[in-house]
């Protein structure tokens, strides 16, 4: 494991106990950093010790006696503090602390955008610049964001818990999409797919916590039926390769049925929400035999059952003209291009695509050439750049 | 096969012969349960043997996560589609077959198998009697969970059979064929005389799925 690896899958757990421990963000956060640059001087003489996590959370702990006692704060946080420090086993992984901090994060006085970049941030590690460049604004704008939330958490006294039952169906759908967002946030970018793990590990836990809640089912179901195709998703050279395209036996099978029957039993409570359906049409793709065997009219229901938002238009679009023909996608794309997602490559990809099915080689060019420019992945690029020059032979 | 896997093949070969030898007429005929037909309810029977997870899980949130709602709207379109020869067929082509119900495990498909095979032969005045060691399956995995489902009220009365060693609950004794007393879990309204005991009139009605 790299120190890269134990800092990703660390620092939310170190951030979450400290905050327990003084009740302080900014000092939950210097104190994490302070360890992880004291691991990084002493880990390559010393070695990294057994449980990397543990000796994190510990020497995080110390420098937060030794800020406390520097800053004299209230005696009684110092000793609670200070005698933590005095376990030999120190109370490592409980994972109610990051539920805890899951839920404070996505508390509903936060706007929306405060709770997926203090998510990001204190569970999942990533800095200050990575969140800002996923969100499109600058550095100090995100950090500004940043230290706004924090302050609203500490000043409107937003506390750090897990809500009580009788709040948990309003609060979940936040923490839903928090997940949700981090698990997309390492299914696109392998360098970072442990955060899909993590989303995994996180949503799995809440599933428990809340065991009567089909949501948070039907999203880890989604995330697994994602994930259980992940090793098919590139080539070994890192270009992209579809789902119709993707080495069916290499899929994860076991983690399929899963899914399906996690699915399954969410659906028989009697209120399917967005995350079941998705997880449904994502179940249509994981369970058919073949690309040709894939169900697509039952999957174009299945997004009209999902609010209409200009991406799952796209999604439904396509899912028609694979049940109903390229010519018939063709037609119904014509309707998107002039709304919210032009300038979206995906828009330009699937009018190439329909384009390629239906032999009109050279439109099929210019559509591919389109959506090149605008992709943002290296991965997509390069497939686009293969099927540009499949067409172009032709055209 | 392991015995509870050979005892669902045996429960669906007997019922397959048992629908093969009916009457056209009695394909008409109401079973016990509500609202279903010979031809829905074995419908519904073999209703996991054609369907695909995707239409599954599609016709069960179009359904609205209701279950029971969905396995009607299944039934009623099956049976619409289906001749009983083909319906007949699909069940012997899947005697074999591995579905079992969510966390039912194999018992809960022979359950499945054996109540709904009940339903008809009840109905219908046919005299069968299940196989002990089949019945035996069914009431050892018999939990308050299921019988909740059904939402039969049991309160102060205890189910005695009187062909097997078989009781449930505790109260006023309810005494009948450990079959009979099956149905009586399940919610299904049975015929008069059946069973015995001075609460025996009270399962004649509530009937549900």
């Amino acid at each position: 494991m790299t120190f890269e690896d134990i800092y990703r899958q660390e620092w939310g757990q170190v951030v979450a106990t400290l905050i327990r421990l003084t009740g302080d963000w900014e000092l939950a956060e210097e104190c994490a950093q302070e360890a992880f640059a004291a691991a990084l001087q002493r880990w390559p003489t010393h070695g990294v010790p057994d449980r990397p996590g543990a000796w994190l959370t510990t020497t995080a702990r110390n420098r937060a006696v030794d800020w406390l006692r520097r800053e004299a704060v209230g005696a009684q946080k110092l000793r609670e503090v200070a005698a933590m420090s005095d376990e030999s086993e120190p109370p490592y992984d409980v994972p109610d602390d990051r539920l805890r901090l899951m839920f404070t994060c996505c508390h509903p006085a936060l706007a929306m955008e405060a709770r997926v970049a203090l998510t990001l941030r204190t569970l999942a590690g990533l800095s200050t610049a990575e969140i800002a460049r996923a969100f499109l604004v600058p550095e100090t704008t995100m950090s500004k964001r940043l230290t706004r939330a924090k302050q609203k958490i500490q000043h409107a006294g937003i506390p750090y818990r897990v809500p009580p039952a009788h709040l948990l169906p309003e609060r979940t759908p936040a923490v839903l999409a928090v997940l949700y967002l981090l698990f997309n946030e390492g299914y696109s970018d392998v360098v970072r797919s442990n955060l899909s793990g993590e989303a995994i590990r996180l949503a799995r836990l809440l599933v428990q916590l809340m065991p009567d809640e089909p949501e948070p089912a039907g999203l880890l179901a989604l995330m697994l039926l994602h994930d259980a195709r992940r090793d098919t998703r590139l080539t070994p050279d890192g270009v992209l390769v579809t789902l119709e395209d993707q080495d069916r036996t290499r899929w994860d099978h076991a983690q399929i049925t899963e899914g399906v029957d996690l699915l399954d039993a969410a659906l028989r409570r009697g209120a399917p929400g967005p995350y079941q359906v998705q997880a449904a049409i994502a179940a249509c793709h994981a369970t058919a035999r073949t690309a040709a065997d894939t169900d697509w009219p039952q999957i174009a229901a299945l997004y009209t059952q999902l609010p209409q938002t200009p991406v799952v238009a796209l999604n439904r679009t396509v899912a028609i003209g694979m049940a109903d023909g390229p010519a018939v996608g063709l037609r119904l794309l014509d309707d998107l291009a002039d709304g919210p997602l032009a300038g979206y490559h995906l828009l330009p990809a699937t009018r190439a695509d329909f384009l390629r099915r239906l032999g009109r080689w050279s439109e099929a060019l210019t559509a591919y050439q389109e959506a090149l420019t605008l992709a943002t992945t290296e991965s997509e690029r390069r497939y686009l750049d293969n099927r540009l020059r499949e067409v172009s032979v032709r055209a | 096969m392991t015995d509870i896997r050979k005892a669902v093949a045996g429960e669906r070969s007997d019922l397959a012969d048992l629908l093969g030898a009916l009457a056209p007429d009695d394909w008409a005929k109401l079973t016990l349960c509500a609202g279903w037909r010979v031809r829905e309810l074995v419908a519904h029977i073999t209703m996991p043997y054609r369907i695909s997870t995707p239409a599954f899980l599609a016709g069960l949130i179009r359904a609205g996560g209701k279950f029971d709602r969905y396995a009607d709207r299944q039934a009623r379109r099956d049976a619409q589609e289906l001749s009983p020869a083909e319906l007949v067929e699909c069940l012997r082509q899947n005697v074999d077959h591995p579905w079992k119900p969510p966390g039912g495990g194999y018992q809960g498909a022979l359950s499945h198998d054996v109540i709904h095979r009940l339903d008809v032969t009840v109905a219908l005045g046919i005299d069968r009697q299940v196989p002990a060691e089949r019945m035996r399956y069914i009431l050892d995995d018999m939990q308050p969970r299921q019988v909740k489902y059904f939402g039969v009220d049991l309160t102060g009365i205890q189910l005695q059979a009187t062909d097997l060693d078989w009781t449930y609950g505790t109260g006023t004794p309810v005494a009948g064929r450990a079959q009979d007393l099956l149905l009586v879990l399940c919610g299904r309204q049975l015929p008069p005389n059946r069973l015995s005991g001075t609460l025996a009139a009270r399962f004649t009605a509530g009937v549900t799925r």
